[in-house]
Formats: structure tokens, sequence, C-alpha cells
């Protein structure tokens, strides 16, 4: 093969840039992270997904705002947040109790529902702890889209956090285990606040 | 023989005025062409473009062999470069080509004076991104889409193309089962040269030559091709190869969107709602 169509081979090769693996504070030409999130509201809405999971250990009541902002760019959705309502360790600050917590976003999350932005809206809060952060679409027939989030949402691309696009099947089946594990022995929001008040 | 001027466009990073990317077309000029006599810019976000036509190829040889482009006299700048390798090939009109063409349907000759692309450097397509706003502006005005072509990154290219168009039309009346064909010679070139024609169907195949000339040719070859070749040689080369597929059906589906505004905080989100129903058109 000539120099010439191994340079350019090469280069081409390389030319991998993904804009949903990458640490966007890190990309020249960064702007801001609201910019950073439209990348995930656009790989969503390209793919016309309808069943996505939120997996995530924080769940705060400004997250669920995030979490409209990045996804109600399209009708007919189903969310499912997958929680543990961890608090977030803030100095001297003291985070609201769980309860309290999800008493308020059971308030925001049912009120978005009514008003018919979502077609479903389900949190589950795992009896058990859990650390890592992902956006998967659960469609079935799709080759789910599956994005890995180093920062929870109330941070969200912020602190040089990265996201990395998973393609690897099997983990996206063990991934849809977790999720399954999640509901078998965690609760709804409503059934959390019941039980813990 | 019609005037010819060396085509020629300079991307350059302002300040350090390294050369990123440049061609020269050799270019014959009709009556009606233009012709541009003076160093013209173009800038945006740290990156301009200087252009010109160059009028003899010793100005631009010497250029290369000096590693310099001088802007003098509109601009006091010269444009620098260290290339050290070169190739020649032949770029055809195909969609499997994989070399930057800058003619939407010529078929050209190209020598491309290159660098090594190394590791240490900033990694060329890691350097267009750092500059997406400028080589967005460069696409729209010059056609040369580098976030597309990064290995064109410290690259010169001379092009000389084979003035020759062809229009092509798959045909099924009653008199014609195959395909008319015909070429523009614009200045009139290419007297004597050959085309050898290939057309292909799911299963068959048929080959035929004819003369170069300006006139329309319908082949009646018994099927419309799916798929078609033409290969021109001149003076004992190829001087033009074009290959594509010919579309024979097109369906459209379709349904009818609606927007709605959710405001959120001092946030408008617009969510997209589309009918289940579809229809085709």
């Amino acid at each position: 093969m000539s120099k010439w169509n191994q340079r350019r081979i090469s280069i081409d090769i390389e030319s991998d840039y993904d804009p949903l693996t990458s640490i966007p504070m890190l990309e020249a030409g960064y702007i801001d992270e609201v910019k950073a999130r439209q990348r995930i509201t656009a790989a969503f809405d390209t793919q016309n997904c309808k069943n996505i999971t939120i997996i995530d250990p924080y769940l705060l009541e400004r997250d669920v705002k995030t979490i409209l902002e990045l996804f109600a760019t399209q009708s007919e959705r189903n969310i499912t947040v997958i929680t543990f309502l961890n608090k977030l360790k803030d100095g001297d600050a003291k985070s609201s109790d769980k309860v309290t917590t999800a008493t308020i976003v059971k308030n925001i999350v049912d009120d978005l529902t009514k008003k018919g932005i979502f077609t479903s809206f389900e949190v589950i809060v795992t009896s058990f702890e859990f650390h890592d952060r992902f956006f998967f679409c659960t469609d079935e027939g799709k080759d789910g889209l599956l994005v890995s989030s180093g920062g929870s949402l109330s941070m969200f691309l912020t602190k040089y956090s990265g996201l990395v696009r998973i393609t690897n099947r099997t983990f996206r089946r063990t991934l849809l285990q977790f999720i399954e594990h999640a509901k078998e022995n965690g609760k709804l929001l409503s059934d959390y606040i019941v039980e813990w008040s | 023989m019609p005037k010819t001027v060396f085509r020629t466009l300079l991307f350059v990073e302002n300040g350090s005025w390294e050369l990123l990317y440049g061609h020269s077309i050799v270019w014959m000029i009709s009556d009606l062409d233009y012709s541009v006599r003076k160093w013209k810019k173009f800038e945006r976000g740290g990156i301009s473009v200087f252009f010109k036509d160059i009028e003899n190829r010793s100005d631009l040889d010497r250029a290369i062999d000096c590693g310099t482009f001088n802007l003098l006299p509109q601009f006091d700048i010269e444009a620098c470069f260290e290339f050290t390798e070169k190739e020649d090939f032949f770029i055809e009109q195909s969609h499997l080509e994989k070399n930057f063409n800058p003619f939407i349907n010529l078929c050209t000759f190209a020598k491309v004076h290159f660098r090594d692309y190394s590791q240490g450097t900033v990694h060329p397509a890691d350097f267009i991104r750092s500059y997406n706003d400028s080589f967005d502006a460069m696409k729209d005005r010059y056609h040369v889409d580098l976030q597309v072509n990064p290995h064109l990154i410290g690259t010169f290219t001379i092009y000389e193309p084979t003035r020759i168009e062809e229009a092509f039309k798959g045909c099924q009346t009653d008199g014609l089962i195959g395909y008319r064909v015909g070429f523009q010679d614009y200045f009139n070139l290419y007297a004597g040269a050959r085309v050898h024609l290939e057309s292909f169907s799911d299963t068959e195949t048929h080959r035929t030559d004819i003369e170069f000339d300006t006139e329309l040719h319908e082949i009646n070859c018994g099927f419309v091709p799916d798929r078609h070749i033409t290969t021109i040689e001149f003076d004992g080369r190829i001087i033009y190869k074009s290959s594509f597929s010919l579309l024979k059906k097109i369906s459209v589906t379709t349904n009818i969107v609606q927007e709605k505004r959710i405001i959120s905080g001092d946030k408008t989100i617009s969510q997209i709602s589309s009918s289940k129903r579809s229809f085709d058109v």
C-alpha cells in the first residue's frame, strides 16, 4: 500500500470522535454543560427511544428538572429511574432525609405525568446501595442506546465527568439483569414513602 | 489552446502562518470563466483562507520546492510548510473512491505533497475539532470538508481534471431497452479517445466499446442496468472512469409531527410528537 493511502487510512481510523464517549470539558471548543447535555438528548431523540431507564444512586428534586430537559423532547416516553436516594455529602448543609426527598420527588413526578409530558414516570428506590450511573434505552427490537455517565444527574457533565457509550451486548444484558434485580428488590416511590413515613 | 491558470486555495493558521491545507487546480479557462489575479483573503476564528489564480506553473513549483507561498504584494505573509513526501494518483467518479475530489462530476489526476503524520503531534481530527466553526465556514464557502477528510490536514495537492462530463439515462421504451450515454468535451481535447461501457443487472452483463465523440449514443443492451461503469482511455492511459448505481424506485412513508412547548423554570423545552398513523407518499 502506498504511503499516502496508509496515512489516509490510519488518520481516518483514528478519527473516531463520539460525543457520547468523551470528557466534554476537555473538548476543544467546549462551550458549556448545557450544550454538552444536548448530545444526550440528540442521541436518544435520533433513535426515537420510547423507554428510557436512568440509573443513578442520587436523585434530588432538581434532578427531575434535568431529566425533563434531557428527555421531554419527545412525547409518549416511559421514564424509569432506579435510585437509592443517596444523600449528598455537601459540607455542613444538611440533606433532607430520604422520605422527605421521596415525597417532594413524587409530587413533581405526579404533576409531570398528570400534564401528559411523559406517558409514565416510575421511580424505583432500591433496597441496596450501588454506584454506577447510566442512561439506557430499553426499547424492544432496538439495539439499545446505553451511555455510562461518570457523574450523577446533580453534577452532570461538570467537574470533568465523562460519558462512555457502551455497545457491548453482554454488558447490556447484564444491565437489564441489574434493572430486574432492582425492581424485584426495590419499592415504587409511593410504597417507599408509606413504608418509611 | 485555451489559457490555463493554477487556481490555488490555502488554509493557513493565523499567527504561525503554517499551511494547514492547500490545493491548486490546473484549470483551463473559457471566455466566460472568471479569474482572480490577486491574493484574496477570508478569515474565520483563527484560520485564514487565501486564494488566487497563479498564472505560471513555475511559480507554483517554486513555492512547493521552497515550502513557502509568498502572498506579497497583497499580504506581508509567508505561508510555510514542510512536505517531504509526494505521490501521484487518479481519482474516479465513484462512491467507492476514497480520495477527496474537489469536483462534483469530473475525474482528476492528483499529485499530493504531504508530511508524515506522527503520533507526537496533535491528531488532525482533534485539531480540526478545535477549529470546528472555522472549518464549517470553509466547507460552506470552498466545498473542502476537512471534518470529513481529516487526512487532508498537512497536505497540498495539485489537481489536473479531465474536462469530460458524462450524461447517462436508463431507458425502457418501445425501441430502446438499455440506456443513453453522451459526453461533453468542453475544449475538444480528447478526439480519438476510446470509451468502454460495462452494464450490470442482477442476472446480466453487457460490455461494448464506442468511439469518443459528443453524440448521444443509444445502447440497446436488452435490460436497464442496475450498475454501470464507463472508462475512457486516451494516449494509452485511463483519463476518465465513472461507476454508479441507478435508482429505479423510491418509496417514502411519512407521518404527521406536532410540536408542544413545555416551560420548565427559565427554560422552554420543545416536545415533538408524531402520529402513530403513517402513510405512503
